[in-house]
């Protein structure tokens, strides 16, 4: 059997952001230990009296070592910060 | 940390005489004397020819009562509950709002009773059914806990299939969370309602019995059993607050609705990018994005968005 007309293309590719590396300094981080398999989100507090968490929309997948989650919203001291594991999240 | 306090909460009882064109009402509100979240009912007031007015506090475990005439020149009669709900009846449905209330007393019973007569406006749809049916006796198991999402769980002691019965829960941040339909068998355990006890630990309740077309005389329907249990609150980690100094962060410009994903070499001159694990879901802002496994400038960086 010959195979013939076959035509190799290139697939799309990842849709890249335009990005900028910057230098955050002092920076709160939460730092957790880690399931792998476990997705984890940020939630933080208005202020620091509050008790009211909210998503601050950030995430990240558990790899069973100890991992770091930041305020995507930038850096700050004022907030209390919690990680809550939810599972089957994107 | 998994809560899962039980509870029942009892708004106390209402009987809805029916009303139609022509006759007179009485809306009727009990509370039992020994019922967390007594019907607070306030400002009530009937537009049309009201004839009577009367007992509005049904605070503190005291039985009150409001009864009115209700006149023939309206359809919908205007009797508001505190959050400015109607108790309306307009041929085809009764629709009430109550708002149940943690006043630190717990009690041990809970009855919410919805009434109809034949023929009335607001009958509720008793077909092959023509006797009340009663049931009490549910369990209090309180305080609500402030916060902490609940599951509604109501047994109806029906005997027949043809209701079109509604539960809504409605907290004040955010109403009408679920809502339900039952019309199936009797004695039906319905759970798929859940709601959020709001900062001031209240819960709003609201049940409607809809008409779906004919009634039986002297037919009536008693709400029972009507069980607030919290579902499980959020898994919470143990974590630990700390300042990671000069990090390195991946700054861009978000859309609302689309989720972006970190991505990094594992050296300065690869290029081969694969995910390092974070991801944040845009919020039309500029945001950052940070290695989970901490800081370093070892790495290239790549915000890709994920499909």
């Amino acid at each position: 059997m010959l195979w013939d007309n076959i035509l190799i293309e290139s697939l799309p590719g990842p849709n890249i952001v335009d990005s900028t590396d910057i230098n955050v300094e002092d920076t709160p981080a939460v730092s957790f230990d880690s399931v792998a398999g476990i997705t984890y989100r940020l939630q933080s507090t208005p202020d620091l009296v509050s008790s009211n968490f909210a998503d601050v929309g950030a995430f990240v997948e558990g790899n069973g070592l100890t991992r770091l989650m930041f305020d995507p919203a930038g850096p700050s001291t004022k907030k209390n910060y919690r990680v809550v594991s939810v599972p089957n999240q994107p | 940390m998994m809560k899962t306090t039980t509870l029942l909460t009892a708004i106390g009882s209402l009987a809805l005489t029916g009303a139609r064109d022509g006759a007179a009402a009485n809306i009727d509100f009990e509370s039992p004397t020994y019922s967390v979240g007594d019907i607070t009912l306030q400002d009530a007031w009937i537009d049309g020819n009201t004839t009577a007015i009367t007992a509005t506090d049904p605070i503190a475990g005291n039985q009150s009562a409001i009864s009115t005439d209700i006149s023939p020149t309206t359809s919908i009669y205007d009797v508001r509950d505190i959050r400015g709900e109607r108790i309306w009846a307009d041929g085809s449905r009764i629709s009430t709002l109550f708002r149940a209330e943690n006043n630190g007393t717990v009690g041990s019973f809970f009855d919410f009773r919805f009434d109809s007569q034949a023929g009335f406006l607001g009958d509720v749809t008793v077909n092959a059914f023509g006797q009340n049916v009663d049931a009490h006796d549910g369990t209090i198991v309180g305080p609500i806990t402030a916060g902490t999402p609940y599951q509604i769980v109501v047994v109806l002691n029906f005997t027949a299939d043809t209701y079109d019965v509604i539960l809504q829960t409605v907290s004040p941040s955010n109403p009408e969370v679920v809502t339900g339909t039952i019309g199936t068998a009797p004695g039906i355990a319905f759970g798929n309602a859940s709601s959020a006890a709001d900062a001031a630990a209240r819960m709003d309740l609201r049940l409607r019995a809809q008409n779906g077309g004919g009634a039986v005389a002297g037919a009536s329907v008693l709400w029972d059993n009507i069980l607030i249990e919290s579902l499980p609150g959020p898994d919470i980690v143990d974590s630990t607050d700390i300042n990671v100094e000069d990090t390195p962060a991946v700054s861009f410009d978000s859309v609302a609705g689309i989720t972006y994903r970190l991505q990094s070499t594992p050296d300065l001159v690869s290029s081969n990018y694969t995910d390092v694990g974070a991801f944040l879901e845009g919020n039309g802002l500029t945001q950052l994005l940070f290695d989970p496994d901490g800081p370093t400038t070892s790495k290239n960086y790549r915000v890709a968005t994920v499909p």
